[in-house]
């Protein structure tokens, strides 16, 4: 699909103005951030409610928006074909139509639902698939490969649809299509997106989680030193973030040894086996990873120095 | 119209002791493990990867409490290639041996520095190993999304020769999508007979539809975690995927 026009519009501003009302509208500064980073990232329009419109005058001058009362929403699922004949739809500019909702198709053939939704509303219909059986960015994707060129994302999903850093994530790493967006800004998203809505993302949340790249596992760890792309999907630095090795139950000699460095411990290459043990017996006893004090505790033991 | 799939059932094989654990920073009591276990087999959960014996004796201890504790679920144990995993394994008897066998040329080559002969060679030997202790075995295609499908079918053909009757398709790094698991899912079918084991990762949100793809196209265990945790972004949500699978058996009976 390379050299392909991909056209996304977000609707996170259409969300928070119907979840939270008048509670974001006492946040106007982070709002009009919040636009110009949605923007950065990759999104081309930004679609918003009139109301939200005037009240955040004046807006960004480069955001393209879009008002969401100019849409006429198809809403459908599998079916969504049956009801319309090529006929009724011959419509010479369906740029405000979109269709909404098609959680069900992967239950089924949804290269087939894809195929007669082209041939009826034509593949720049506005897509604004949603998420009620988790397969929103599947199956956004899954449209794009088929052609399709319209997409309708939020961020973090919020409000059940399409979340807009998984299909920008997904174009990018595994499509390997570029595009405008900037993917570094995702952190700043994030922690703006949380100050908005007062609430914590999940930290494994695939592209803004905290913790993503995070890793423990001897075997992982290993594998990273050597290639980080034996147990990486892509590299951190791109959205943002950094891996960090955390010591706990999972941990390898290899690891170890990486967090004494970093501590500027020098150890003996044969102590390591008993730290090793000590690591998990007290890892398990904690129920988590453990901090760098506590792993120079474990030295200290190890080496009879404590 | 688009109702032509005929699947009866869906065997969960719940990681969340094996490859949820191994999510960064988390870490189970021994207690913790033997309550999710007693929780996942009184839930009837086909099978219940319970650990990795080599990782010494309290993950032993553990096996074994859960092995006692169980009524209904095939309990197995994780190993990597060799055959001191292997003999940690056996210590734990367990009901299904898993040995996970790098197969992407990144991991063999890159990460092991060994080549394929090397793979086949052990893989021979520690199948046989665990095989003639009357042990199931399953083998785990590690990296399987980024290697290539010939050679998997090779590997199938190997163990299935050997009476390995299942293989996992482990989505190592999340990098699959519905339409690619199924082309993989239904070549290694068609080629081989061998049953389908999909393990999916969450990397690009899709852990969810992928596996439901994967059960589409012929795939009968489906690996899950509580919560979906697991290295990164996660792995299959186990309760999401109950969730949703009963919806789509349930659909396409109708």
């Amino acid at each position: 699909m390379s050299g392909r026009k991909l056209e996304i519009t977000d609707k996170t501003l259409v969300i928070l103005d119907l979840i939270y009302g008048e509670k974001i509208r006492k946040k106007i500064p982070q709002l009009r951030e919040l636009i110009k980073l949605i923007y950065a990232i990759g999104s081309d329009y930004i679609e918003i409610t009139e109301d939200l419109y005037k009240q955040l005058y004046p807006l960004p001058k480069e955001v393209k928006f879009k008002l969401n009362n100019k849409f006429i929403e198809i809403k459908g699922n599998c079916n969504i074909c049956e009801n319309f004949s090529e006929e009724s739809l011959y419509i010479n500019n369906n740029e405000n139509i979109r269709i909404v909702g098609l959680d069900d198709i992967i239950f089924y053939d949804y290269e087939k639902i894809f195929f007669d939704i082209k041939k009826t509303f034509g593949n720049d219909i506005d897509m604004c698939i949603k998420n009620e059986y988790g397969a929103s960015t599947a199956m956004s994707l899954e449209w794009i490969r088929a052609g399709g060129k319209k997409i309708v994302t939020t961020f973090a999903g919020i409000g059940g649809y399409t979340p807009l850093e998984s299909i920008l994530g997904a174009i990018g790493f595994l499509e390997k299509v570029k595009i405008r967006g900037n993917y570094i800004l995702f952190p700043e998203v994030l922690k703006l997106f949380e100050e908005i809505t007062e609430n914590e993302i999940k930290s494994n949340m695939p592209f803004i989680g905290k913790d993503i790249f995070n890793v423990e596992s001897g075997i992982h760890v290993n594998g990273i030193i050597k290639n980080p792309s034996t147990y990486e999907p892509y590299d951190p630095s791109k959205i943002g973030r950094t891996r960090k090795i955390i010591i706990g139950k999972h941990s390898g000699v290899s690891a170890l040894e990486i967090k004494l460095k970093e501590l500027e411990i020098e150890y003996k290459y044969s102590s390591l086996d008993n730290m090793l043990e000590e690591v998990r017996n007290i890892s398990t006893k904690k129920r988590r990873g453990l901090d760098d004090q506590e792993v120079k505790e474990i030295y200290m033991k190890c080496s009879n120095l404590a | 119209m688009y109702k032509r799939i005929n699947i009866n059932d869906i065997k969960i094989v719940d990681t969340t002791l094996r490859d949820g654990e191994q999510s960064a920073g988390k870490a189970f009591s021994i207690d913790e493990k033997v309550e999710i276990a007693k929780y996942m087999d009184e839930n009837n959960v086909y099978q219940i990867e319970a650990g990795i014996p080599v990782m010494g004796d309290l993950e032993k201890e553990c096996i074994k409490r859960i092995l006692a504790g169980r009524n209904n679920s095939l309990i197995s144990t994780w190993n990597r290639m060799n055959k001191k995993d292997l003999q940690h394994s056996f210590d734990c008897k367990p009901d299904i041996i898993h040995i996970s066998v790098p197969t992407s040329d990144i991991q063999i080559y890159s990460n092991l520095g060994k080549d394929k002969l090397w793979i086949e060679k052990n893989l021979r030997e520690c199948v046989y190993f665990a095989k003639d202790k009357g042990y199931e075995v399953t083998i785990g295609f590690e990296d399987a999304s980024r290697a290539d499908i010939n050679y998997l079918i090779d590997l199938c053909k190997i163990v299935k020769s050997m009476d390995v009757k299942r293989v996992r398709y482990a989505d190592t790094v999340g990098i699959l999508m519905p339409s690619l698991v199924r082309e993989a899912v239904k070549t290694i079918i068609d080629n081989t007979g061998v049953e389908v084991e999909i393990h999916a990762h969450n990397d690009f949100g899709m852990a969810i539809p992928i596996s439901l793809e994967a059960v589409k196209s012929g795939a009968k265990y489906v690996d899950c975690t509580l919560d979906g945790i697991g290295e990164r972004a996660g792995n299959c949500n186990l309760q999401e995927f109950i969730r949703i699978s009963n919806v789509f058996l349930e659909k396409i009976r109708n």
